[in-house]
């Protein structure tokens, strides 16, 4: 089941069922430095990818009104990934 | 190694001809050929190029033909690396755009001149360092993907349902819907460097994936697998994995899915802003992780200077075509950048991330020369830069490759 999204806003919304936008990974991102001052609370629930930190932020930047953005409900089995896969 | 490339090189080439098509020369007949394993990701950019590189019109005493052995990536630079005697059948271009097959004669030993693939030497050596013998050399960047049947629903997949797909194969209580019949996850084969860098971005080795999906030896083969079932019933639980330059060009019977990595949160991208754009936004700006760099494969003596086992002409034509296609060389007429471009690539200088390693964490990435201008317009898509001539004012940014690029 998928629905397109045109909000980077609903990125926090989304995080808590989506991959890797756990509790800890908030804690990480809120410490991490490289955290840009404009960022809003929704986008702290995402996950800076441990020792990836560059990464992570790049992945979650905010991206353009423009983009599409599809918010997927994973039909695999188990938790999601990094880690913890079978 | 020589058992895989006579079966893959017959295979790949072996399809029904087309209009006006050469067959079955003998390559060393060919003006100045270069041979050159490569991945079959590059067959649609040197249809492109191939042409202008064979026309003395164009290219001079430099003239050309590519005889290009369309192979697996690893397969390809453990030819170049062993400098195995090459045999089967390669396709080449005439001027004129006619593409043509030709054989190695069975009773001589020739050996490439460079080889390309789409991951590094170490990747293929399994961690080890290459040798100081091959030059590796990186251009462009090819978008990698999963793909679909223009008629299935299917939009998006996540990294995690990537990963039980490839991983399980559709074992029971690891299927992923609607992807659960690995007779329908098309894929290609363990030294690809297309499965290679999906599984790296999916977290299980491209080598170690279930062995009950359905491998592919070539990109094509995937392409034409895939579009196949627009129309069998089967399109819903259909899926491969593909480059860029073999999607865009069947845009009308495949579509490539949206992606979310590892820890992604913003939800599934594109590699492109949307499902029909072509600005390939998210692979430049880190948002689309599964992306890879070309790399030329060339040996080199002690002094570094570039040899092949074909003569000293041999290498220098080896040499610049490199150049050519890394733009440290340029021939009124022949539009490498453009063409790059053209078949869905992107040129480095286009990027915003880079990787070190393959598959490796994306990085923040400044071109000393972007031409994000050029490479939009080239695309189609309006850039807001002002065209301009060389030496015209851009109000502090550069005038590059026919627009004001704002560095």
């Amino acid at each position: 089941m998928t629905k397109r999204l045109s909000m980077l806003a609903l990125c926090g919304l989304l995080s808590a069922g989506l991959t890797g936008c756990d509790d800890e990974t908030t804690e990480a991102e809120t410490d991490s430095a490289d955290t840009d001052a404009g960022e809003t609370a929704a986008d702290d629930m995402c996950d800076p990818v441990g020792a990836n930190p560059a990464q992570g932020n790049l992945f979650n930047a905010p991206v353009e009104a423009d983009v599409e953005v599809i918010a997927k409900t994973p039909t695999h089995p188990g938790e999601p990934g990094p880690t913890d896969l079978p | 190694m020589l058992p895989i490339l006579l079966a893959t090189a017959s295979v790949l080439v072996g399809g029904a001809p087309q209009a006006g098509e050469t067959d079955g020369v003998d390559c060393t007949t060919l003006p100045n050929p270069v041979y050159f394993p490569a991945t079959t990701l590059l067959e649609s950019l040197l249809a492109e190029l191939s042409p202008t590189l064979a026309d003395p019109e164009v290219m001079g005493d430099d003239a050309m033909t590519i005889v290009h052995f369309p192979l697996s990536s690893c397969i390809t630079y453990d030819i170049q690396r062993e400098q195995t005697p090459l045999s089967g059948t390669a396709i080449y271009y005439t001027p004129d755009g006619t593409q043509g097959t030709c054989n190695i004669p069975t009773d001589m030993e020739i050996r490439s001149d460079l080889s390309a693939m789409d991951v590094g030497g170490a990747t293929c050596l399994g961690g080890e360092t290459p040798p100081d013998t091959l030059l590796e050399v990186p251009s462009y960047v090819e978008t990698l993907g999963f793909v679909v049947p223009r008629n299935s629903s299917q939009v998006a997949i996540t990294a995690t349902e990537a990963y039980y797909m490839l991983k399980f194969g559709g074992e029971a209580q690891r299927e992923v819907e609607p992807w659960t019949d690995p007779n329908f996850v098309l894929v290609r084969n363990p030294g690809s460097s297309t499965q290679l860098t999906i599984g790296a971005n999916v977290g299980i080795a491209g080598t170690m994936w279930n062995g009950a999906l359905t491998g592919h030896q070539g990109s094509s083969d995937v392409r034409d697998a895939v579009i196949a079932e627009n129309s069998t019933g089967n399109a819903e639980k259909t899926i491969g994995i593909l480059n860029s330059s073999k999607w865009e060009a069947a845009f009308d019977e495949m579509r490539v899915l949206a992606f979310q990595p590892f820890n992604g949160c913003i939800g599934a991208l594109y590699p492109d802003s949307t499902s029909t754009s072509r600005d390939k936004r998210n692979v430049r700006d880190g948002h689309y992780p599964i992306w890879t760099n070309l790399r030329f494969i060339l040996q080199v003596d002690d002094a570094g200077a570039v040899v092949t086992d074909n003569g000293d002409e041999a290498a220098a034509r080896a040499e610049l075509f490199v150049d050519l296609m890394t733009g440290d060389a340029e021939v009124p007429g022949l539009d490498v950048a453009g063409a790059v471009i053209g078949v869905g690539n992107i040129p480095s200088c286009a990027m915003h991330v880079g990787r070190q390693v393959d598959g490796g964490p994306i990085e923040p990435f400044e071109h000393p020369a972007p031409c994000d201008c050029f490479f939009l317009e080239e695309n189609g898509v309006a850039s807001g830069c002002e065209p301009c001539e060389p030496g015209d004012d851009c109000g502090g940014g550069e005038c590059r490759q026919g627009f004001c690029e704002p560095r």
